[in-house]
């Protein structure tokens, strides 16, 4: 996909640079035959060098000197005028921030390789939006939509506009963590609540550190406690050998790397850790790599990689022979499943959401969602309405008062309700501590679901070591492509 | 001699305008007018390559984004303070240019396009995977800014660094294209064959205005990472280098003015369209288009048509 969009880019410039030649002939030929130029060449003799440029009309702008000095002082006037006008300007007040709705910037992706996860956290906060009539308590609420495009810098850019610009008193959304890191500096820069709820997985940004950042908190997940999890039920199943296929980028790196320590430390181990580049249009060359003496592959590919992924491991007969754990259901992502048919039937996967949960958040949430996007909810829409309502909580909390940020940061980091993922509640640090679900594919009425088979009830960033234990690790996810077949490396204490 | 005052007194006009934009307008707005003056910068230095010495690169972000990581890099991995990696950056930038013109040079057209456009890549797949270095796709957070006795921390104080920054190398552009060496480079750009028999080393000349071309870009990458005090991969990636074409071709290439106004255009029009409809990059195509049919010599390439009707008539 994205590979495809840059070799049209390259096509459109490639065909833009050739025309762009031609321009300059143009330009060319129009200073040849304006009247002034044509004196010049006719003055001056052909055989020097200059003549032969159509541009040394040019030439003539040896400005004379009374020419320089009257430039001069029209400049220093100007800048007087300037300076006179700037002081004067300067006195006037900017508009203050006026009373009124309660501003939430949002920042999605809305166009480019994320827009589909961008669109489907802004249904999940709408949804949550008009249930509660646009208003927290009393405040009404003003939703100021962004597209960050996926990229950091126009992230910050946008973020910029929202809250100097716009007047937005928090800021949530995001889906990259690259997008993340960038407003989590902008947020703890400028003192402005940051709520990250559509992804996000940073796993240290919420962790005591370089990161850490007072006016954040993330109701989406992160990286880690999902691959974590997945370990813990692998080794339950009884598998203990296994491989891991997962995209190669720093989600990726991060969430193999949690599964595969706390795999080692209950006693399994990864005999194969292969790589995938975002964007494989071939799994084929991987799947025919995997050690078909292991217990089970363990896979994490988001985006279109995960439907290529599921449908080629069915075409490659693998399925039904290796059983699949699919770290964050992006094999078996609940948009894909119908295109996908039976290829994803009896597949594992882990995630803090299904649409099959039988609560009745969830039920009323997935037909709101389905009736607007017309397919089945998977983790950002969920995600969205999530976040929506911890910012609509904690207004409440303190009755609409913004101006007080750390007494609303306090506010946010108490929040707790039962929502379509299940009861969430905040830790210290900001970071979600919510259910994860166990689900299996299975056909329920005549479709593909993902089933809910086990349940952690709640699970924290650190799950299921303590802070201290987990920080007591030497290496972590960025070192993942030397250490995760390697046991002693993945459990080394500093 | 009218004739000549003109150019000056809007020249100083906007100048002052500059000078007083903070005064003017919202925080927020003057943050985008650094934005575009950076991107300004950059396509300048890009139409040295593309409009004066006519070689359309599609490998500029490679400068922009070298620069903006030797800053980065310099300051969050050896504690060297951002001031000193300025200079750092720029070197490292025209060093990259050095390194990769001979290799580049070899062909032209859109050969030239597409060896430049590799080795861009090569770059950013260095800055994506080197992930112990330099995070990968999640890019450096956390980058100061200088403190040259006085704090660049806010917004205003930043625009008027970079305002002065680039300002001294919009000069030191015009400079370039106006010197003995610009003109030549222009006659390389319509007759490599003629020039060469005229006893111009032709391949030198596009050498010093590759190099030249990667420098000033490293300029605008440095001021890019201390602006955004992040620097990503995305600095790197082929679209940054392909928007900035857009920005030269858009503005009219050939001359410095023209790619300076594209840049500032298709910032604003970013910015602005993108938060009126979700179909933002729709509208932008657009008026790619338009501009295509309707000003092929871009902006500038109108402004120029209208002034020469006028005075035939």
């Amino acid at each position: 996909m994205r590979l495809v969009v840059d070799i049209e880019r390259l096509a459109v410039t490639v065909s833009q640079a050739i025309f762009d030649n031609r321009a300059k002939a143009t330009v060319c030929d129009a200073s040849m035959r304006s009247p002034k130029s044509r004196g010049i060449h006719k003055g001056n003799a052909m055989t020097t060098r200059k003549t032969i440029l159509c541009d040394a009309a040019d030439a003539r702008i040896g400005v004379t000197l009374p020419g320089k000095q009257l430039a001069r002082r029209g400049a220093l006037r100007a800048v007087a005028i300037a300076g006179v006008a700037a002081l004067l300007l300067g006195a006037a007040p900017f508009a203050a921030r006026a009373a009124g709705p309660i501003k939430i910037g949002v920042l999605l992706p809305l166009s480019g390789n994320f827009a589909v996860l961008g669109q489907q956290a802004l249904t999940g906060m709408k949804i949550y939006l008009d249930q509660v009539g646009n208003k927290a308590g009393d405040n009404p609420i003003e939703l100021l939509v962004e597209d960050s495009q996926g990229k950091p810098d126009v992230a910050v850019t946008k973020a910029r506009k929202l809250v100097q610009g716009e007047g937005a008193q928090v800021l949530t959304g995001v889906v990259s963590s690259g997008v993340a890191l960038a407003t989590n500096d902008y947020s703890r820069d400028n003192k402005v609540p940051l709520v990250l709820s559509a992804d996000a997985g940073v796993t240290e940004l919420t962790m005591p550190g370089p990161l850490a950042n007072p006016y954040l908190v993330r109701t989406s997940q992160n990286g880690r406690a999902v691959g974590a999890v997945g370990a813990d039920w692998a080794y339950k199943k009884g598998w203990r050998k296994v491989v891991t296929i997962g995209s190669d980028y720093a989600g990726g790196l991060d969430v193999d790397y949690a599964f595969g320590q706390e795999f080692c430390s209950l006693g399994g181990r990864v005999v194969q850790a292969e790589w995938s580049p975002i964007g494989t249009a071939d799994f084929g060359p991987y799947l025919t790599n995997i050690d078909r003496t292991a217990d089970a592959v363990i896979a994490f590919a988001p985006g279109a990689d995960g439907l290529r992924l599921a449908r080629q491991y069915s075409d490659f007969g693998l399925k039904g022979k290796l059983p699949v754990l699919d770290l964050f259901g992006t094999l078996v992502y609940e948009p894909n499943l119908p295109q996908l048919g039976d290829a994803t039937l009896g597949m594992y996967s882990v995630l803090f959401y299904t649409p099959m949960l039988k609560t009745p958040e969830n039920q009323s949430f997935v037909a709101e969602f389905k009736k607007r996007m017309h397919f089945m909810p998977a983790n950002e829409g969920p995600n969205g309405y999530v976040g929506a309502e911890a910012i609509v909580d904690a207004v409440k909390a303190v009755n609409g008062d913004l101006s007080d940020t750390m007494k609303f940061m306090a506010a946010l980091r108490a929040v707790k309700f039962d929502s379509p993922k299940g009861p969430i509640s905040l830790d210290k640090y900001g970071q979600v501590i919510q259910p994860m679900y166990i689900r299996e594919t299975e056909k329920v009425d005549g479709q593909t679901a993902n089933v809910p088979i086990a349940t952690y009830k709640s699970v924290d960033q650190f799950w299921p070591y303590t802070e201290a234990e987990y920080a007591s690790f030497k290496y972590t996810y960025k070192d993942a492509k030397n250490a995760m077949t390697d046991c002693t490396r993945l459990l080394a204490k500093k | 001699m009218k004739a000549r005052v003109w150019p000056f007194i809007g020249a100083v006009a906007v100048l002052a305008l500059l000078i007083a934009l903070p005064d003017i307008l919202r925080p927020y707005y003057v943050g985008l007018a650094t934005r575009m003056l950076i991107f300004a910068l950059f396509a300048m230095s890009l139409d040295l390559l593309l409009g004066y010495a006519g070689l359309a690169s599609l490998g500029h972000a490679a400068y922009f984004g070298v620069a903006a990581y030797t800053i980065a890099l310099l300051v969050l991995r050896a504690g060297v303070d951002s001031g000193i990696a300025f200079p750092a950056a720029l070197v490292a930038a025209a060093i990259i240019g050095a390194l990769f013109a001979p290799l580049a040079l070899r062909a032209r057209g859109s050969y030239f396009l597409m060896i430049t456009f590799a080795l861009a890549q090569v770059v950013w797949s260095v800055a994506f995977g080197w992930r112990s270095l330099t995070n990968g796709d999640d890019g450096m957070p956390g980058v100061t800014r200088p403190y040259f006795g006085w704090s660049l921390d806010n917004t205003t104080s930043f625009y008027y660094f970079a305002l002065a920054v680039i300002g001294i190398a919009a000069l030191l552009l015009f400079a370039i294209v106006k010197s003995p060496f610009g003109r030549a480079l222009r006659g390389i750009r319509e007759s490599e064959s003629r020039m060469q028999a005229l006893g111009y080393n032709v391949w030198r000349h596009q050498y010093a205005a590759f190099v030249l071309s990667a420098f000033f870009a490293g300029i605008a990458g440095a001021l890019y990472a201390y602006f955004n005090r992040f620097v990503g991969p995305e600095y790197l990636y082929v679209v940054q280098s392909a928007e900035a074409l857009i920005m030269v071709i858009l503005g009219g290439a050939g001359t410095l003015l023209g790619p300076a106004i594209g840049a500032a255009l298709i910032v604003f029009l970013e910015d602005f369209v993108s938060s009126l409809t979700e179909h933002w990059v729709l509208v932008l195509g657009v008026i790619y288009v338009l501009v295509t049919l309707f000003a092929p010599r871009g902006l500038i390439g109108l402004y120029v048509d209208f002034r020469q009707r006028r005075a035939l008539k």
